[in-house]
């Protein structure tokens, strides 16, 4: 058994590696944009 | 020893950054992002640019490379209504077979969105561009700024037009480099699209045999009063009678007209100018032909002589300004303002899609500057 004081095993570090490249497309999709209010006049 | 947190191991990041790859391709290579969507086919006014923006995204970045020359169409409400793919492209295959109309035209665009959409050119390849404007597309007002929502959509590159400040920059910086984040605000509508898709209305169909039908397509419910007013100005063809049929259907349209026709004149200073001519450089910089038509005016403003539908002179002095920019660059213009009679328009811009023909000149005159 590998002690716990080498850090996550391989897989592990790709979960968390997964899981933070989520996170990341999450904020991005989530971030907030400009308002824009513009109401098409032109008919 | 202890070693570092499994956060701060470089290999986490590493790997965290090679799944953003992934993700960011899975999303904005594929049907996810740019598929058919119910949203696209909004008729609501506050949503209809945004809706038209991302199409114009999705055939710059998705429509296939094939044999064909592709002709770039940009543009407004004029050319996205004048000359719609499913019209222009069988009047291109009659005269030069080859020819691919790609029209990118978006309502509301002003000078500042074509010069965003430029950007992205490259991508679609096409060998020719053909950039048309209204006289008062150079102008600029409330209801038709010079810049708006497209140019915000689709900003990318390492340099702006306009003032801008650091976090405008930065933001335009990440666009360039990072698809998903440029592509943010497209992606999070097509994702809520998939997820729960709102009613659709489908897309506008591709011939109108009859202006009721048009009126009834644009006007819904009240279809048959705008045929109504529109019959009673064909029999009557006074510019009083025409504003009666406007005002029926189109009150807002005629607020925007009248913001127009008190709205500032265009000169060499103006910022549509300015804007113009950063759009026709990146025009002749290109690895195409370029084209400048200057969209068909209705002949019936000339009746106006109270001017309070049109500001005097700016037609001609736009005209003249965009004649004497392209010619610096070397690009060719056609003067289409006075193309087609007044009944040929849905109001004093907009040519009544298919009814008006306008689709069968300008792919003469696309043939022609394809030089095929």
């Amino acid at each position: 058994m590998r002690p716990a004081s080498d850090g996550p095993a391989p897989f592990g570090v790709v979960v968390r590696a997964l899981l933070y490249a989520l996170a990341i497309t999450a904020l991005v999709l989530c971030a907030p944009t400009a308002e824009h209010v513009f109401i098409y006049q032109g008919f | 020893m202890r070693t570092s947190a499994p956060a701060a191991r470089p290999i986490t990041w590493a790997l965290a950054a090679l799944f953003l790859v992934f993700i960011d391709l899975g999303i904005t290579r594929s049907r996810l992002l740019w598929g058919p969507t119910a949203f696209e086919n909004t008729r609501n006014m506050t949503q209809i640019v945004f809706a038209q923006t991302y199409q114009a995204a999705r055939k710059l970045y998705t429509t296939h490379r094939g044999p064909e020359r592709r002709i770039a169409v940009l543009g407004n409400s004029r050319i996205l209504l004048g000359a719609r793919e499913p019209l222009l492209q069988p009047e291109l295959d009659h005269l030069a077979p080859g020819l691919r109309a790609v029209n990118l035209g978006i309502f509301g665009a002003g000078i500042g969105d074509q010069e965003a959409v430029l950007r992205h050119l490259p991508r679609l390849a096409p060998s020719l561009v053909i950039l048309t404007l209204g006289a008062s597309d150079l102008q600029g007002t409330p209801a038709s700024p010079l810049s708006g929502q497209p140019a915000e959509m689709l900003r990318i590159g390492w340099a702006g037009v306009d003032p801008e400040g650091a976090a405008e920059r930065v933001d335009r910086w990440v666009r360039t480099l990072w698809a998903l984040y440029g592509f943010r605000e497209f992606a999070r509508a097509a994702l809520v699209d998939r997820v729960a898709p709102p009613p659709d209305p489908g897309p506008p169909p591709d011939h109108f045999p009859s202006t009721r039908a048009l009126f009834d397509h644009i006007h819904g419910g009240s279809g048959a009063a705008v045929e109504a007013a529109y019959r009673a100005w064909r029999r009557e063809p006074t510019l009083e009678a025409f504003i009666a049929y406007l005002e029926i259907g189109s009150p807002s349209y005629l607020d925007l007209v009248r913001q127009r026709a008190s709205g500032p004149s265009v000169d060499e200073d103006s910022r549509g100018v300015r804007l113009l001519d950063a759009v026709l450089a990146r025009l002749a910089a290109g690895p195409w032909r370029s084209l400048v038509v200057i969209m068909p005016e209705n002949p019936l403003i000339e009746l106006d002589t109270g001017n309070r539908y049109h500001r005097p002179g700016l037609s001609d002095d736009a005209a003249a300004i965009v004649r004497g920019l392209a010619a610096r660059r070397g690009i060719p213009v056609v003067d289409a303002r006075r193309w087609m009679p007044a009944e040929a328009f849905v109001d004093f811009d907009h040519l009544m899609t298919d009814l008006s023909g306008f689709q069968r000149p300008l792919a003469a005159e696309i043939v022609r500057a394809s030089g095929v």
